[in-house]
């Protein structure tokens, strides 16, 4: 019984650990502008939504979500059709040096990107694509495009190889394959690899921030460190942004969870 | 249905030799076997017959066309795998009518062919669950199925029992032997089990390192073995080998290995070996080392010189280990092989 509650204790820790500072961002941004700041009281005396309403009116931040879903969506998309394709080939066709170009992925996702903003910041003005949505797709799809194929080529490899010659035997092109068959079957795959690059684009700040301007193409990272304030800064508006901005990534793991945890592939050979 | 011809195939990988200058054709609705060890390369010779693999050198032809440019889907070939290789995420009506689906065939003939080979393998109970909820008695049906539904040129078997346990591979033996005699069409088979190649094949093609060994009839890999990995490999229990040196004491064996004209050494199946506790002309003495009763047999290990050599009790012989006991063999049964390369030496009268 003591190792159960060891267990539960350090359970107990690491949820802490990992809710307090989302926490602490939820009881500022239910604080009276008053109580921000002073400790006691650690939690609100009076409970309000002042600050929610704040950061919808007067500002554009409905617009800025939907800037940051239509990004984080189509990066997705992008990110994992790809990496699924690539992975595909890697993991079943035989493709030759199979080694060196993992290797060569893994080796360009270590560049850092401050070293990569400067470039890509001239690249982007010069195909006119500065503060649009565009840019900030194209360059998270290549971004998270080595975690994407590594991942892939992991999941499809998991799969036994006579799934798919039966496929290709019962008449598959090796594309009709991949999609009648292997695709369903890396499907939990796909849904953590998905989950993975979503987070990334939704929370990327370097590359938004240089590439974006207005609040045309703006994402919420950025709005939230930019957010105006008039002689100080608004610490009850930029925590109820960042609770506004973190629900959907906790509704989209919840979601996503039941997926991944999905053995799909049971029954598929004997065991 | 069709014919099978293989000029000159051979498969490297690196430098691992698979297959060499294989000349084989399969006749129209022949059983065929690849008899060999584990790892010894019969899986690959299916995969390139089915295209999954192209030939390092030579060419495969169905009814005499070349079908090397051909991709799988293109092939008309079934394949059954040792591990099923059934598709997870479809029930097993979706199992049974992907091939079909692929091919084109109109929607409506689908379902019926699907009932039908659900009928004839006993699975129509079967057909809404997924391959996750059945057995591996069942998997495999619906694995036979999904070849059988098209009707295709050729089948290819890649140790399809293996996985099943005992009782139930000799049952589905039986099945594929009915469904082959009902259907006619072209099968190879591959597997190391040397009865199951016996029992199921009109002809077998024993393989060892990538070559094959001997091509024939059961009956004449059984009975007239081309060497003696072949002879080995064939007939349970293993063939006794008698090295040549041994044979000095034993005057009647060392007659019988002199009629060779190179040096041999002998070998005679455990099944022509009659074990008795008392002596009689020719037969050798061993010490008894194990008894083996499995009921309509006893099988006795002795001791001789060295050599293990194994025998059938006669009835009502009492044999105990440490017991002599004398091993007679009719000299007909006694297969010379060369002492160097292990190829039959035949044992003329003299």
């Amino acid at each position: 019984m003591r190792g159960g509650a060891a267990r539960v204790l350090a359970g107990a820790l690491v949820v802490a650990w990992s809710l307090a500072p989302f926490l602490w961002q939820m009881i500022t941004s239910l604080k009276p502008v008053a109580e921000i700041g002073v400790l006691p009281p650690l939690l609100p005396s009076r409970p309000t939504l002042e600050h929610y309403g704040a950061i919808f009116a007067g500002y554009p931040l409905l617009r800025i979500i939907f800037n940051s879903t239509v990004v984080a969506a189509l990066t997705t998309a992008g990110a994992t059709g790809l990496g699924a394709l690539a992975g595909f080939a890697l993991a079943k066709l035989g493709v030759r040096y199979r080694g060196p170009i993992l290797g060569g992925v893994v080796a360009v996702s270590m560049l850092p990107p401050i070293a990569l903003v400067s470039p890509l910041f001239l690249a982007i003005n010069a195909a006119g694509l500065r503060d649009t949505l565009a840019a900030l797709v194209i360059t998270y799809v290549s971004f998270s495009l080595p975690l994407a194929v590594w991942l892939m080529t992991n999941f499809f490899r998991s799969l036994p190889d006579e799934i798919y010659i039966a496929a290709r035997v019962d008449g598959c092109s090796a594309l009709a394959a991949f999609w009648k068959v292997m695709l369903p079957l890396a499907a939990p795959g796909l849904a953590a690899t998905a989950l993975l690059v979503f987070i990334f684009a939704w929370n990327e700040f370097l590359f938004a921030l240089s590439f974006t301007s207005t609040a045309a193409a703006r994402t919420i990272p950025v709005a939230i460190a930019l957010f105006p304030g008039l002689h100080e800064i608004p610490w009850g508006e930029i925590a109820a942004a960042s609770v506004v901005a973190t629900l959907p990534l906790v509704l989209l793991a919840v979601v996503f969870q039941r997926r991944i945890a999905e053995g799909l592939t049971a029954g598929a050979v004997k065991g | 249905m069709a014919t099978i011809k293989f000029t000159g195939l051979g498969k490297r990988f690196g430098d691992t030799v698979v297959a060499e200058d294989l000349d084989l054709a399969v006749a129209d609705g022949e059983f065929f076997t690849f008899l060999g060890p584990s790892g010894c390369g019969k899986s690959t010779l299916l995969h390139l017959v089915a295209g999954i693999e192209a030939p390092s050198a030579g060419r495969i032809e169905f009814d005499g066309r070349a079908v090397d440019h051909l991709d799988p889907q293109d092939r008309d070939v079934a394949m059954v795998f040792q591990s099923y290789a059934l598709y997870p995420h479809l029930t097993v009506r979706e199992n049974l009518a992907f091939p079909l689906k692929n091919r084109r065939v109109a929607a409506r003939d689908i379902g019926p062919r699907v009932e039908e080979v659900a009928r004839s393998l006993g699975l129509e109970a079967l057909l809404e669950r997924r391959p996750g909820q059945l057995s591996g008695g069942q998997r495999q049906r619906v694995a036979l199925g999904r070849a059988l539904v098209r009707r295709p040129a050729a089948f290819l078997m890649d140790e399809p029992l293996s996985n099943l346990d005992a009782r139930l591979r000799v049952e589905m033996r039986e099945e594929l032997k009915r469904l082959h005699a009902l259907h006619r069409v072209t099968t190879l088979f591959v597997t190391h089990d040397q009865e199951e190649a016996m029992v199921l094949s009109q002809r077998i093609a024993v393989l060892k390192d990538g070559r094959v060994q001997q091509c024939g009839t059961p009956s004449e890999i059984y009975h007239a073995p081309a060497n003696l990995f072949v002879a080995k490999f064939v007939g349970s229990p293993e063939m006794n080998i008698l090295p040549g040196e041994r044979l000095a004491g034993e005057p009647a064996l060392a007659r019988l290995a002199a009629r060779a004209e190179a040096p041999v050494v002998l070998g005679v199946r455990p099944a022509d070996v009659r074990v008795a506790a008392t002596p009689s002309a020719g037969a050798i003495a061993a010490e008894v080392s194990v008894v083996e009763p499995t009921g309509p047999e006893t099988w006795v290990v002795g001791e001789w010189r060295g050599t293990r050599i194994k025998g059938r009790a006669e009835p009502g012989a009492q044999l105990a280990p440490g017991a002599t006991a004398w091993f007679g063999m009719p000299e007909e049964r006694i297969f010379g092989f060369d002492a160097e390369t292990g190829a039959r030496r035949p044992l003329p009268r003299p």
